[in-house]
């Protein structure tokens, strides 16, 4: 069991870091969360380890991005600031340095609606058909009909975006 | 003629049909140009989406090693199971703490225990020897100096009494119990009726 978990560590590590790093925008939490997501793999034995640690990579994820609307609105409330509504931008604090282009395809996503934009990351992470419906409760057969509204919208939201830079570059 | 639907395509491309469909939609596409070309439109999409989603990869990092990791979750258990332990005992004392709490209420200050209503009284424990005996029993002093300051006990036949009183008391209450505890450990055989031959009056 744990020579099976060292090979998915050894394959999936980096999966998981960028499945992370899409959801928190930051390069090193994301790594210090997919540690742990390994970590308590180690911990729990799962029977399905590939599904069971994108899971909980995912379950993380979403309780780090509330860590980070609260800290944000306890910040806010300390400035005396009117409360920031909770939006699905790279939080302010991170130190990874995007160029135009990430952040265009950043933008991009965060146009997705949340059930889009989780089975596309989990599908670019590599998981089947079965294991995206086992992680986020649809049908197996929708998963194809998601798949295809999320990679149009994705794309046509960016092809919109880039058009804008165009035309605002032509401006000035 | 069917054509295939686009997300069934885009299944059948991401490998997430079973082998039949893959056999039914291939045969179909063989057939379809239409289909064919909606097909490599996804393809294309599909790729795109790829090459975007690329584009948002963290920096490339050297993983840590699996023995690290394996040591931290081979301590976060060791932890686990403390304070586990810990949980056992803390609910252990609490129970017993419940228990005995619970018990004193029940025997209260005004309360008959259950015990002592089931079980049959206990004698008393014979009273130690009292100090009159054995100022009683001392010598008589050795100098007349001596026994002159010593105080002589002075026991009165009233006195004594009450004593010899109670202990005649104590002395027909353990009797009793122990007849009691003799009638309940071995009860007496129930009485034998005599034939009713031997009750009748004797003839003639």
């Amino acid at each position: 069991m744990s020579d099976d978990l060292e090979k998915l560590y050894q394959s999936t590590y980096t999966a998981v870091v960028r499945f992370l790093y899409r959801k928190v925008w930051d390069a090193e939490r994301a790594e210090d969360l997919a540690q742990e997501v390994f970590v308590r793999a180690l911990a729990h034995r799962p029977e399905k380890p590939r599904a069971w640690v994108f899971a909980v990579a995912a379950n993380l994820a979403r309780d780090e991005a509330r860590a980070a609307v609260r800290r944000k609105r306890h910040l806010t409330l300390l400035k005396g600031d009117p409360i920031a509504q909770p939006t699905m931008s790279p939080a302010a604090d991170d130190t990874v340095e995007h160029d135009e282009q990430m952040a265009s395809v950043q933008e991009a996503l965060n146009t997705l609606t949340p059930r889009d934009r989780e089975i596309l990351l989990l599908w670019d992470a590599g998981l089947s058909y079965p294991e995206i419906a086992a992680q986020t409760g649809l049908a197996v057969g929708a998963v194809g009909t998601t798949l295809a509204r999320a990679r149009r919208r994705l794309v046509d939201a960016h092809d919109r975006q880039q058009k804008l830079t165009r035309a605002n570059a032509a401006h000035s | 003629m069917r054509h295939i639907p686009e997300d069934e395509l885009h299944a059948y491309l991401d490998q997430g049909l079973s082998r039949s469909q893959c056999v039914e939609i291939e045969s179909h596409l063989a057939g379809c140009s239409s289909c064919r070309a909606t097909r490599d439109g996804i393809a294309a999409l599909r790729d795109r989406t790829t090459a975007l989603l690329s584009r948002l990869a963290p920096p490339r990092r050297f993983p840590p090693a699996f023995e690290s990791l394996r040591g931290l979750a081979a301590q976060r258990v060791h932890t686990r199971r403390r304070q586990a332990r810990a949980a056992v005992w803390a609910a252990s004392l609490l129970a017993a703490l419940g228990l005995g709490w619970s018990a004193s209420t029940m025997v209260g200050p005004g309360r008959t225990s259950v015990a002592a209503r089931i079980l049959p009284p206990v004698a008393e424990a014979p009273a130690p020897p009292t100090r009159t005996d054995s100022v009683e029993t001392r010598p008589p002093a050795s100098t007349p100096a001596l026994a002159a300051a010593t105080p002589t006990p002075v026991r009165s036949e009233a006195r004594r009494e009450p004593a010899r009183a109670r202990n005649a008391a104590r002395v027909g209450r353990e009797d009793s119990i122990r007849a009691a505890k003799l009638a309940v450990l071995d009860p007496a055989p129930a009485p034998e009726l005599a034939p009713l031959d031997d009750r009748r009056p004797a003839a003639g």
